[in-house]
C-alpha cells in the first residue's frame, strides 16, 4: 500500500498536519486547498454517520468493530535491521519490536472509514479524543480488477487494506502521542511543526512500500 | 492470547455491578491488559530519578510562592492538568480501550490500566457514592512521595502529590468526562490513607466525537 499523503485533523476540523510523500495529484494542491479538504472531510465524516440507514442502526449492536492486529505494519523488516547492524529500533517510549500487538476495537463506529475512488483510496482513523488521522493511498480498489470470483476478492482485499490502514494509522497515533504530545513547545490544537515526528512518520510510510 | 485471564475480584465486589465482564482489548481482563502493556510495551525510567525530580519541582514551587501552600496546590494541579490533556493520547494510543459505559468501568480502567501503565501501581477503588458517580482511589505506595517528609508548616496546607489530581482531571476531560478531582487525605500529612476523590459532574455529551456510536 503506497501512501501518498497523511493528514491529521483536530477535533474541531482544523488541519494540524499534512505531508505528501510522492509527486502525485496531492502535491499539486496548495496548503489552503488542504485546509479546505480537512474541514470537508470533517463534515462529510459527520454527515456519513447521519446517513446510515435506520435499519442498519437498529442492528448495529451486532456489528463487530474489532480490527485484527497485523504484525509489523510500517515497521522496518528484521532483514534490513540486521544489515545495518542495528537490531533494536528505537520506538520512543514504546518497547519494540512493534507499537502494539493485540487486536483492538475501532472508536469510529458510524463515521466515514474508507473512501474509494478511481484515483485513490482514503482511510480515516478517529480517536476517542476526536482526532482524525487520514491516509490517502494511491492503491485503487478498482472494479476493472476482476478475477475468477471477482466480487468476493474485491471485498476481501478492501477489508484487508482497511485493516492494514487502521493498524498503520494507530501507529501514527502512537508516534503522535510520543513526539507531539510530549513536546513541551507544542501548543494543543495547533499545527505540528515537530521535525522528529515528521521523520518518524516518513520512516513508517517508507517501510510500508 | 497466551496470557491467563485473571478474574477481577474487584474491591468488595464492585466490578460485578453494572459493567458485567470487565474486559479490555482482545477480551482480556483490564488487569491483564495493564500488566502486559506495562511489562512488554513501555520503556521504563529510573524511579528514584523520577521521585527526586518531582520533589525538586515541589520544593522549588515552595520557594517561588513563598510557602503559600494554597497557591502551590493550584499550581501543581494546573501542571498536572496540562500533563493530563496530553497524556491521555498516550494512554489511548497504547491501550486502544473502548469508551467506558459507566463510572464503575472508568474507575477500573484508571486503577488497573492507567496507573499501572504510567506509575506501575494499582490504587484501590473504594467509597462509592450511592449513585455510583463518585469514588475514591486509595494509593498505598505513592511513588511521588518516597523519601518525602513534609516540614511542619506544610503539613496543614500542602497536597504534595496534587499533580496527580490535575492529571486525572485533564485526562478525563479529554474523554468528555467533567469531573472534580481532589485529595481527601495524604499519609504525608499524618493521615491513615492517601486518598483521591473523583466525582463525575457530567458527561460532556456534545463533545463526544461524532461517529462513535
Amino acid at each position: 500500500m503506497a501512501i501518498e499523503t497523511i493528514l491529521i485533523i483536530n477535533k474541531s476540523g482544523g488541519l494540524i498536519y499534512h505531508r505528501n510523500f510522492s509527486e502525485s495529484f496531492a502535491s499539486k494542491l496548495n496548503s489552503n486547498d488542504f485546509l479546505i479538504i480537512a474541514s470537508t472531510i470533517h463534515s462529510v465524516f459527520a454527515i456519513a454517520s447521519q446517513v446510515t440507514p435506520k435499519a442498519l442502526q437498529l442492528t448495529q449492536n451486532k456489528v463487530d468493530y474489532t480490527i485484527p492486529y497485523i504484525p509489523m505494519v510500517g515497521m522496518e523488516s528484521s532483514a534490513n535491521q540486521n544489515n545495518r547492524g542495528n537490531p533494536e529500533m528505537k520506538l520512543g517510549s514504546y518497547k519494540g519490536p512493534d507499537y502494539f500487538r493485540e487486536s483492538f476495537v475501532s472508536w469510529n463506529k458510524s463515521g466515514l472509514r474508507q473512501l474509494s475512488t478511481d484515483q485513490f483510496t482514503m482511510y480515516i482513523y478517529q480517536t476517542m479524543t476526536g482526532l482524525k488521522f487520514v491516509a490517502l493511498s494511491s492503491n485503487v480498489l478498482s472494479s476493472h480488477h476482476t478475477t475468477a470470483n471477482g466480487t468476493v476478492d474485491k471485498t476481501k482485499s478492501a477489508n484487508l487494506a482497511s485493516q492494514v490502514a487502521d493498524n498503520f494509522l494507530r501507529k501514527i497515533y502512537c508516534v503522535y502521542s510520543d513526539y507531539v504530545m510530549k513536546d513541551p513547545f507544542y501548543s494543543m490544537e495547533m499545527p505540528i511543526k515537530s521535525e522528529t515526528f515528521d521523520k518518524k512518520v516518513k520512516e513508517m510510510v517508507n517501510n510500508l512500500l | 492470547m497466551s496470557r491467563p485471564v485473571s478474574t477481577i475480584s474487584g474491591q468488595s465486589g464492585l466490578s460485578s455491578s453494572g459493567s458485567g465482564a470487565p474486559l479490555g482489548g482482545q477480551g482480556r481482563s483490564l488487569k491483564a491488559t495493564g500488566d502486559d502493556i506495562w511489562k512488554n510495551k513501555t520503556e521504563k525510567i529510573n524511579a528514584e530519578l523520577f521521585t527526586l525530580t518531582y520533589g525538586a519541582i515541589v520544593s522549588q514551587l515552595c520557594e517561588d510562592y513563598d510557602r503559600d501552600f494554597a497557591k502551590i496546590n493550584d499550581q501543581l494541579f494546573q501542571m498536572g492538568y496540562n500533563i493530563g490533556v496530553r497524556l491521555i493520547e498516550d494512554f489511548l494510543a497504547r491501550t486502544a480501550l473502548p469508551r467506558c459505559e459507566d463510572m464503575v468501568r472508568t474507575s477500573e480502567v484508571i486503577s488497573k490500566c492507567a496507573f499501572k501503565v504510567f506509575l506501575n501501581i494499582s490504587p484501590k477503588v473504594t467509597n462509592w457514592s450511592a449513585n455510583k458517580e463518585a469514588f475514591s482511589l486509595v494509593i498505598n505506595d505513592n511513588p511521588l512521595s518516597d523519601f518525602v517528609e513534609l516540614p511542619m508548616d506544610a503539613m496543614k496546607g500542602l497536597w504534595y502529590s496534587n499533580v496527580l489530581c490535575g492529571v486525572l482531571k485533564g485526562a478525563l476531560e479529554m474523554v468528555q468526562l467533567d469531573c472534580d478531582v481532589a485529595f481527601v487525605s495524604d499519609i504525608l500529612r499524618g493521615d491513615q490513607l492517601t486518598e483521591i476523590k473523583i466525582k463525575l459532574n457530567r458527561v460532556l455529551k456534545d463533545e463526544i466525537p461524532i461517529g462513535e456510536d
